[in-house]
């Protein structure tokens, strides 16, 4: 009876997770620039550009944009 | 009703695994392996089949018009179509818009319009299909069907791939007679 209830217990965690993944060529939603979580997408460019330049490191800020999901 | 902290944890840990277990990324197509055939339908209606275009190279350019880098592949892929008009290939567009007139805008906004077939795939059948790891991808189909490139994303060096792999499609000779209709 306990193990079923665990077997239960798992399923149920796993249908409440509500992971999906949003596979590449469905991402037209969030690609939207509306999707950037930014008041100015310009300024955060400009920004990230900088820190770029002066860390020598590129990424990490987010995954919206262009949608190409290639890293 | 007693629960020790093991069988507990095992499960969450479980739960955990198969929950992120859908986000592991898809492959790229098989490379080696025959593109999977598809049928599909251009905005004008016509049916566009890849296996009748066995014999052919065959690129395949899965882009949308929200895909940054697809901005700057299409113009590139126009102009590769011009530059290789004598030769024995077929470029493919494959449009996963899900709505039609987005397409419409982005290749008016071109300022060139391709003058090759683009397939409409608003469901994204083809795409899920082909398990693209991201967008664009171009898949490189040879004139036997099989897949020898599947490139994800694009850049400008990108350029001189696409060019060479071609060019080296084109050279090869068939292992396969195409078939005749």
């Amino acid at each position: 009876m306990r193990k079923f209830a665990y077997v239960v217990l798992v399923l149920l965690s796993y249908g409440f997770s509500g992971c999906v993944t949003v596979q590449p060529w469905e991402r037209g939603t969030l690609a939207d620039p509306m999707m950037i979580f930014d008041e100015n997408p310009i300024e955060k460019g400009i920004k990230e550009h900088a820190i770029d330049y002066r860390e020598g490191s590129v990424g990490g800020t987010g995954a919206q944009g262009g949608g190409c999901g290639c890293g | 009703m007693k629960f020790s902290l093991s069988p507990l944890l095992s499960a969450a840990i479980v739960a955990g695994l198969m929950a992120i277990a859908p986000a592991v990324p898809a492959s790229a197509q098989s490379i080696g392996k025959t593109a999977p055939d598809f049928v599909g339908r251009t905005q004008s209606g016509d049916e566009i089949r890849l296996s009748d275009l066995r014999g052919k190279v065959v690129v395949l350019d899965f882009w949308a018009s929200w895909c940054g880098p697809c901005r700057e592949e299409m113009p590139f892929l126009v102009s590769l179509a011009r530059e290789l008009k004598n030769e024995d290939f077929q470029i493919v567009g494959i449009n996963v818009d899900e709505q039609t007139e987005d397409m419409n805008a982005f290749l008016a906004g071109l300022g060139t319009r391709p003058t090759f077939p683009i397939v409409l795939d608003p469901r994204g059948d083809i795409a899920a299909n082909y398990r693209l790891p991201g967008m664009p991808t171009t898949v490189f189909v040879d004139r036997d069907g099989v897949t020898r490139l599947a490139h994800s994303g694009f850049k400008d060096k990108d350029k001189d791939l696409y060019r060479d792999t071609l060019k080296k499609m084109l050279a090869a000779a068939p292992t396969v007679p195409p078939q005749t209709n």
